[in-house]
């Protein structure tokens, strides 16, 4: 399996990749310093703070997620290449798994940096401009750090949503607009609960359904090449 | 008998229209087999039937003497292929799409990149991303990839499509020494019929999904008969004078100016002669032989399609 991800990754280059996730992190950071410095509104804590920053990469994160999926995937189909990707002697559920966990890969990693970058833009909107209710505290991360977690796994699992719905018609447009679908029903999700982040049943529970519907795309929908 | 591929009865209906209907093809070991039919007969349909690319809904493959099933993968390993049209990574430069290649198929002779690129006539552009070829390049490519890891069974849907004609004389030598050299197997489909007339030893003529007929060269030879052909400039004298002076009744008034006469016992000469005294003009006049072309036409005219 990872010889079949590096394969990938030489045949679609990290370059643009990274310069693409760059400019989402500091899109995203920009987003948040100018949510947090808004004066009409109460001071966030360092709780609703985070929350921000969940919405925020909410919708980039599963956006990217399906732009890379109608890149590396969909395109595939509609440009034909997966003729020959498929006239090699491996199984094909493998190779789209491999495409499937390289793009999860990517974007966790970025996620990952980005949640780094996002908190440490959050403690320094504190430290030096004082725009966060309450002091910063180590038990802060006993919050933040599972709160990221619960989203990284949650907006992985709407991305690989993207790759179901987009493989539905090996259409680019439906994965996308898949993708805005998948942020809104998350957003709806939080606001009716009243949460500042995913719970566990909604983790547990989106888990569940993408990968039933993963495993059903594998196994009915990319052997269609006609 | 050994054969590289069979087909029994194989079936594929698209939206009620069957696009390959009970085809049951027979290639042998180390043959070139010419796979020819009009536009939407049903050839790459077929050969991706072959490739395992798409499921037949009746019938069965058998490669290798080994049957297809939709999970069997490790076949392709013996297999070089071209389906529909040349399709690369157009980002990656030619020598990155076929080490590429080599690392999916599992080949790990890299220096066979270099040689099928040399086979192909394009080492100096090697490095340059595919995106810059032009279809012709790209045509070339898709050989070069397909004879990469020395396959036992080339499946080559149109490949001598946009290639100017020293190409295609070249490719037709490349296949040939695959052929001889190797041993390999070729399963090729064109529409050019004076191409696969030069390179198959067997062919098989598919219309409407339906295999007409499956035929070795040397048998088509044999119904290659040799007629004369007259252009002249009455041709309702013409074949008076055939029939009543010259006793020949097998003839045929193609057009307003030419007769084809199948009857032989009469040579050019002694024709142009009776011609001549009946003050019939002559615009030409010779020998003919039917090409593979005409029998082609002959068995997927409506004649032959309604006999089956």
């Amino acid at each position: 399996m990872m010889h079949l991800m590096k394969l990938e990754l030489r045949k679609v280059g990290l370059k643009k990749y990274i310069m693409i996730s760059v400019a989402g992190i500091l899109i995203s950071m920009y987003f948040l310093l100018v949510g947090l410095n808004d004066s009409s509104t109460v001071r966030d804590s360092y709780e609703t703070a985070f929350t921000m920053v969940g919405m925020i990469f909410c919708f980039y994160y599963v956006t990217l997620f399906s732009v890379l999926v109608s890149s590396y995937i969909v395109n595939e189909y509609n440009h034909k290449t997966i003729l020959i990707m498929f006239s090699y002697p491996i199984d094909r559920k493998k190779l789209m798994a491999a495409k499937l966990l390289l793009i999860t890969l990517l974007v966790m990693v970025s996620m990952m940096i980005g949640y780094i970058c996002c908190g440490l833009l959050i403690i320094m909107a504190d430290q030096y401009f004082g725009l966060i209710k309450g002091e910063f505290e180590t038990s802060v991360l006993h919050y933040w750090i599972p709160t990221a977690l619960k989203a990284i796994i949650t907006f992985c699992a709407l991305g690989m949503g993207t790759f179901v719905a987009g493989m539905i018609k090996k259409s680019v447009p439906m994965t996308i607009v898949s993708a805005m679908l998948f942020c809104y029903i998350r957003q709806f999700y939080i606001a009716g609960r009243n949460l500042h982040g995913e719970d566990w049943l909604f983790v547990i529970g989106v888990v569940a359904v993408t990968m039933a519907g993963v495993y059903y795309t594998l196994i009915h929908k990319i052997g269609q090449v006609d | 008998m050994n054969y590289t591929i069979e087909t029994h009865h194989l079936k594929k209906v698209y939206k009620d229209k069957a696009a390959v209907d009970d085809v049951s093809i027979h290639v042998k070991k180390g043959e070139i087999y010419g796979f020819v039919g009009p536009n939407g007969a049903g050839k790459s349909t077929l050969m991706k039937m072959l490739l395992n690319l798409v499921e037949p809904d009746l019938g069965e493959i058998i490669l290798f003497g080994n049957k297809v099933t939709p999970n069997n993968f490790e076949t392709l390993k013996k297999i070089g292929s071209i389906i529909e049209n040349p399709y690369f990574y157009e980002k990656l430069t030619a020598r990155q799409n076929l080490d590429l290649h080599c690392e999916y198929m599992g080949y790990h002779n890299k220096n066979q990149i270099g040689e099928a690129l040399h086979y192909v006539g394009l080492v100096k552009d090697a490095d340059k991303k595919v995106s810059q070829y032009s279809l012709g390049m790209k045509q070339r490519l898709a050989i070069a990839r397909a004879i990469l890891t020395t396959p036992n069974l080339l499946i080559l849907d149109e490949p001598i499509n946009a290639l100017d004609p020293e190409g295609i004389r070249e490719m037709r030598e490349l296949f040939r020494r695959q052929s001889t050299d190797y041993g390999t197997t070729i399963f090729i489909s064109s529409h050019i019929l004076s191409e696969v007339e030069q390179i198959a030893d067997t062919i098989g003529i598919i219309q409407n999904g339906k295999l007409l007929r499956e035929i070795s060269m040397s048998d088509i030879h044999k119904y290659q008969t040799d007629y004369i052909e007259a252009k002249v400039d009455n041709t309702e004298l013409a074949g008076y004078v055939l029939e009543q002076e010259l006793e020949i009744h097998d003839f045929k008034i193609v057009s307003d100016n030419r007769i084809e006469i199948y009857d032989l016992r009469r040579s050019v000469k002694e024709i142009s002669a009776a011609f001549i005294f009946n003050n019939i003009g002559i615009d030409g006049i010779g020998r003919r032989q039917n090409s593979l072309e005409e029998y082609f036409f002959q068995m997927t005219g409506a004649k032959a399609v309604d006999s089956l």
